[in-house]
């Protein structure tokens, strides 16, 4: 019955997981996807030096292995489906539906040992908008999240049980992860520190996963040390490593809350239990509080419309609502204390890492969701106790929903670079002139695929009669002054969509993939509007 | 250990935390030069001469009790003439705002919960107020704050004495704390208190205040300081202010419900989410020194970023421990309490963060860290400066030159007045030496004056002043001596610079060419030649930043043509030779050879940037700045 129940419960994940990919499938390739892609093509090339090529860097030629700040995991995964499928984004976006499921599946295992709706928990990630968006694309952070689950559902269950070939595999899931991104290394503190709390010392069962993941990661770093002299984890460093005042700090804090809050909706369904409570209810007025003194000073700081700060704040409560709930149940409640406190604590651990990171965006909470949910998850069977299921159905429906929504508003989106690429900049190329671009994310790789020429700093080479086209949105740097007086509007395209959501606008401050742009930060990773999805500028060169 | 049977630990800890911390702000602000205001130099200043027998303070040419009654620094000169130091000074002053968290502490625990009392005391020590005060010079005002918080504990404990010493040692830093113990007094009749507790204050209030306000300063100030032109909206002088004040209530509300003062009040109030409006009568004890400072005509003091919330700080803190406790009747179960301790500290970290004085500090440590190269070149001008010899100085400089018997402000020369009066600044019998830093902006801009060139001519001249030394816009002085190095010249024969340019800025001045030379091997100096095309009044401020192709700093700034002959005053076709001394930066990141330096000119009447035409687009970088290479 329970093999039974088990084989159920793993055909809906897999179910959910596919049906959640299948329809974003032809997603323009978007955002860092590009650069991935970059190291993918030479890995192709020479597959022991992933980042020994050059880069177009706003306006610069850089040396890949000094900008590019990821490890190669994902592009060598990439590489190899390519190699045997071929490129386009169909055959990508698939061979990533693998991680996915994988994610589904280990958190299908990890929520089992901590709450009986595994099932649930499971579902609630696949479908948060926060996992879903990520894993239309083939950057490398649902990638990451997979071989995280993988790591810690392997350790805990081969700690608890003495099982040391979970350990060991657990340590190479962990090993793999520090290879995916390099905030996959935060795994082996979140393992310690449930080691700590089961045993309050460090025994072999822990020392063993810890140091094959280590070593699969030093492995890495020796590589980088006989190929480019140092290791790429700290010519990476360099980009992350900057001075971050405590405003910037406690800014990337309160976007990512605002990042839990916006795409983990899940929450709404718990206010329904609270406000009930007399003294939940006050608690809430009071968290409300805190709220509106941060709307308040973010409309005057960084020029929010009140309605946007509203929304900000409301997203911000949200989740501090729900930790405070949970602080509160934790100290009245001895029951799973131990296990609130670890989820707890990897989920705070999480929160803290991402915010003293150069910036933030939604994919960076993707680590803590696993600890997030389940939580959550406990806290419904607490709260709702019996009556749970209806409740629960809703719920999944209704973060399913969001999810697809805003899933399809960034699928709009990514394609509008592909769609200007193929479509329109044909129209401005002849024989004689040249074709240039400024511009990154997906627009570069399309225009570039298509034989374009991303525009250098100097603007040396161009000559009169060759145009520019520039995206407003995608991050670009402007032409200088010195080509400024050398180039007359021609033409501007603006793309535009009835789908009231949009992922990325500047001018109205929101990105679902960086809350930093300039100097001005980000607290909201999408907004209602039909503004136009992006515009283009097209430039003649006059003289 | 449970968070009820927390003992003092913590709230010590976070004290210590937050002395320290200051204190090493504090020197690195004072090392680097970056105090940029004369109020830490007259204290200081004003404490040296106390140990050597003198009231006097120079910089103001008053008794010190002309300015404010700041009895205070007669306790702390025994203590100066041990450290003579300012840093000592600021030390106190970090030292005295952490230890207010004690009492607030104390009084917060024995009506609340040891939790929530360490939250709005760690709440206290992240007060944006309070940090900006911290920063911002030194005042007796900050010492006021740390003795009214103990003043306030010892009221709520009912010792008699303890309230007294400390109302005293309050009432000894400035002459308006004697409001506060007015209003003090009347409040403890309100809450019926022992009538001891209302007749001692008010009466001591008011003697010390008609005294101090109306008999002692004016006696010492003659005239020079005039604190009632801060009230110019209320009456010619503070007998009709207070009338103004009391006959015309309407017209006073609404000078009060301005912008500006509800963003302070806001400021103020809200990282206590409003808990001091549960708790109004001890809130209202402030009221004097609330109307101070609402109704003053400077804008700064409706401003956190400086001294003028030393005296309201202990009564809003305070009126919030009552508020609390007030809201804890209605909120009395534990969740609920606990959301207001978790309120309270997000509230308190989210006003840190985002207006406190520790938002950027590692901005302004980095800001502080490159200015290294030019504070060793300052400190080795003022090296240079005898000890016992009269000296003019911009605002950086004066407080390490303080501990002497003869300190002048230049601004005061510059602008030709006192400092808030409308009298002529008398001119000292003598200056020995002077030391301007011409980039200074609060001396040049904020004091800015129309006869501001002729009063810097009229200066030198009248002390017979030549330039000693020059680097970075900072001209050394000495009476006495010819130039050493000719700032400015007036050419009327054409020149042949050692680059040529021939570049037009804004089609009114032509930028010849330039010289170079090396003068050491961290220092260059550069001869600007321009020629004047048309005379339009404007003046043009020139940037100077390192350019190495990756980082850029800014090296500095000047006024083309120095402060003593700007282009606004320039004769058409004359040719102005401009002498400028740069040092290089000593960054890991600036290469000399690699490098070089960027000229970018800011247009001052437009305040954008100038519009260059070079005679050669390779003369420009790509952004349209002006090259100057090393080599």
């Amino acid at each position: 019955m329970r093999k039974r129940a088990l084989i159920i419960s793993l055909s809906i994940i897999i179910l959910f997981a596919i049906l959640t990919g299948i329809p974003f499938i032809n997603q323009a390739f978007h955002i860092d996807d590009t650069n991935f892609l970059y190291i993918t093509k030479q890995i192709l090339r020479d597959p022991l030096r992933p980042y020994s090529f050059n880069i177009n860097w706003l306006g610069k030629e850089d040396y890949a292995f000094n900008i590019l700040c990821n490890p190669p995991l994902g592009p060598y995964y990439s590489a190899l489906i390519i190699k045997v499928f071929g490129e386009s984004e169909r055959i990508l976006h698939i061979a990533y539906m693998l991680f996915t499921l994988l994610s589904g599946i280990f958190m299908y295992f990890l929520a089992k040992r901590f709450t009986r709706q595994a099932l649930v928990s499971s579902l609630l990630l696949l479908s948060s908008p926060a996992f879903m968006v990520m894993s239309h694309t083939i950057m490398p952070d649902v990638a990451l999240l997979s071989l995280y689950l993988g790591g810690i559902s392997l350790f805990i269950y081969g700690f608890d049980k003495a099982k040391y070939g979970l350990l060991v595999l657990a340590g190479i899931f962990m090993g793999l992860a520090s290879l995916a991104r390099y905030s996959g290394l935060t795994v082996f503190f979140i393992a310690i520190f449930y080691a700590l709390l089961q045993e309050r010392k460090i025994s072999l069962k822990a020392i063993i996963p810890v140091f094959l993941g280590c070593l699969i990661f030093f492995g890495w770093c020796a590589h980088n040390i006989i190929v480019y002299k140092k290791p790429h984890f700290f010519a990476a460093s360099n980009f992350q490593l900057v001075t971050l005042t405590l405003e910037e700090i406690l800014a990337k804090l309160e976007a990512l809350l605002g990042y839990i809050g916006s795409t983990t909706i899940f929450f709404i369904s718990l206010l329904t239990v609270f406000l009930k409570n007399s003294s939940y209810r006050k608690a809430f007025l009071v968290i409300c509080t805190v709220g509106l003194y941060f709307a308040i000073i973010i409309k005057m700081r960084y020029a929010y419309t009140a309605l946007q700060s509203g929304i900000i704040a409301g997203f911000m409560v949200i989740p501090l609502y729900f930790f405070f709930i949970l602080a509160n149940k934790v100290i009245n409640n001895d029951k799973y204390k131990k296990e609130h406190i670890f989820l707890f604590v990897w989920m705070s651990f999480i929160l803290l890492f991402s915010s003293t990171i150069y910036f933030v965006a939604v994919k960076h909470i993707l680590l803590l969701l696993p600890a997030l949910i389940i939580l959550f998850v406990n806290m419904a069977e607490d709260e709702w106790k019996n009556a749970i299921q209806p409740y629960i159905v809703i719920t999944v429906l209704l973060t399913t929903l969001s999810g697809f929504a805003i899933s399809y508003a960034d699928y709009k989106y990514a394609n509008v670079y592909r769609d200007f690429a193929i479509k329109n900049a044909a129209r401005y190329k002849t024989s004689q002139n040249t074709v240039w671009f400024a511009g990154h994310w997906g627009f570069q790789y399309y225009m570039e695929k298509l034989g374009y020429a991303a525009l250098e700093d100097t603007g040396y080479s161009l000559r009169n009669g060759d145009f520019i086209i520039v995206p407003i949105l995608a991050e670009h740097k402007w032409p200088t002054k010195l080509l400024q007086d050398r180039i007359k509007l021609q033409d501007i395209y603006k793309y535009n969509s009835y789908f009231p959501i949009r992922t990325m606008s500047r001018s109205k401050n929101f990105n679902f993939y960086t809350n930093k742009i300039f100097s001005v930060p980000m607290f909201l990773a999408y907004y209602f509007s039909r503004k136009e999805l992006e515009t283009f500028a097209v430039y003649r060169i006059i003289k | 250990m449970k968070i009820k049977e927390l003992n003092n630990k913590p709230v010590w800890l976070a004290i210590i935390i937050y002395a320290a911390s200051f204190s090493c702000l504090s020197i690195l602000k004072y090392q680097n030069f970056i105090y940029n205001d004369f109020d830490l130099a007259i204290d200081a200043q004003t404490l040296w001469n106390i140990t050597h027998g003198s009231l006097y303070s120079s910089i103001h040419q008053v008794v010190f009790l002309g300015n404010h009654m700041r009895l205070i620094l007669f306790l702390l000169a025994p203590f100066y003439a041990i450290f003579k130091s300012p840093v000592f000074l600021l030390i106190l002053q970090s030292g005295a705002l952490g230890l207010a968290a004690y009492p607030l502490y104390k009084i917060a625990k024995g009506l609340l919960n040891p939790a929530i009392a360490l939250a709005i005391s760690v709440s206290y020590l992240l007060y944006p107020a309070l940090g900006y005060m911290n920063l911002f010079e030194f005042h007796p005002t900050a010492l006021a704050t740390c003795f009214l918080m103990f003043m306030l504990y010892y009221f709520y404990e009912n010792k008699f004495l303890g309230f007294c010493v400390f109302a005293l040692l309050a009432l000894l830093c400035q002459e308006n704390i004697s409001l506060l113990l007015i209003t003090m007094g009347i409040f403890a009749l309100f809450i019926k208190k022992d009538k001891k507790w209302a007749i001692l204050p008010i009466m001591a209030g008011i003697t010390y205040f008609y005294i101090a306000v109306f008999k002692i300063m004016p006696y010492f100030s003659k005239g020079t300081i005039a604190l009632s032109a801060l009230y110019s909206n209320l009456g010619s002088n503070l007998g009709e202010a207070f009338l103004t004040v009391s006959l015309n209530p309407a017209y006073v509300f609404s000078l009060l419900i301005v912008p500006g003062n509800l963003y302070f009040l806001f400021q103020l109030f809200m990282p206590l989410m409003f808990l001091p409006f549960l708790c109004l009568p001890l809130l209202a004890v402030s009221g004097p020194i609330f109307m101070q400072h609402l109704l003053s005509t400077r804008v700064m003091e409706q401003s956190i970023l400086y001294h003028y919330c030393a005296e309201l700080i202990p009564f809003i803190f305070v009126s919030a421990v009552y508020g609390a406790k007030r809201l804890f009747e209605i909120l009395d179960k534990p969740v609920e309490r606990r959301a207001v301790l978790c309120g309270l500290l997000s509230v308190a970290v989210i006003s840190s963060a985002h207006l406190g004085a520790l938002s950027n500090i590692s901005d302004k440590l980095n800001a502080w860290g490159l200015a290294e190269d030019i504070s060793r070149i300052r400190q080795g001008f003022i090296a240079r400066i005898p000890q016992d010899a009269s000296v003019a100085a911009t605002f950086v400089f004066l407080p390490k030159l303080s501990n002497r018997r003869h300190l002048y402000s230049f601004h005061h020369f510059y602008k030709g007045f006192f400092t808030m009066s409308s009298k002529k600044y008398r001119l000292p019998e003598t200056i020995d030496y002077a030391l301007i830093d011409f980039s200074d902006t609060h001396t040049f801009r904020d004091f800015y004056s129309k006869e501001g060139v002729k009063n810097i001519k009229d200066f030198l001249k009248q002390y017979n002043l030549g330039v000693l030394d020059f680097v970075n816009e900072i001209a050394l002085y000495k009476k006495g001596i010819a130039d050493n190095i000719s700032l400015y010249e007036v050419l009327d024969k054409q020149l042949k610079p050692q680059h040529i340019l021939s570049m037009k800025i804004d089609k009114n001045i032509v930028l010849e060419g330039y010289d170079i030379e090396e003068v050491s091997a961290d220092i260059v100096q550069v001869t600007f030649y321009w020629r004047c095309v048309k005379n339009t009044g404007i003046d043009y401020t020139g940037l100077i930043y390192s350019d190495d192709d990756k980082y850029s700093f800014c090296v500095s700034n000047f006024m083309i043509g120095s402060r003593l002959y700007p282009a606004s005053v320039w004769s058409a076709d004359k040719l102005v030779k401009d002498t400028h001394r740069f040092v290089l930066p000593k960054s890991k990141y600036y290469q000399k050879d690699g490098g070089g330096l960027l000229l970018v000119l800011v247009n001052s009447k437009s305040r954008k940037f100038a519009k260059i035409d070079p005679s050669n687009p390779e003369q420009l970088t790509e952004r349209g700045h002006i090259k100057i290479p090393l080599k």
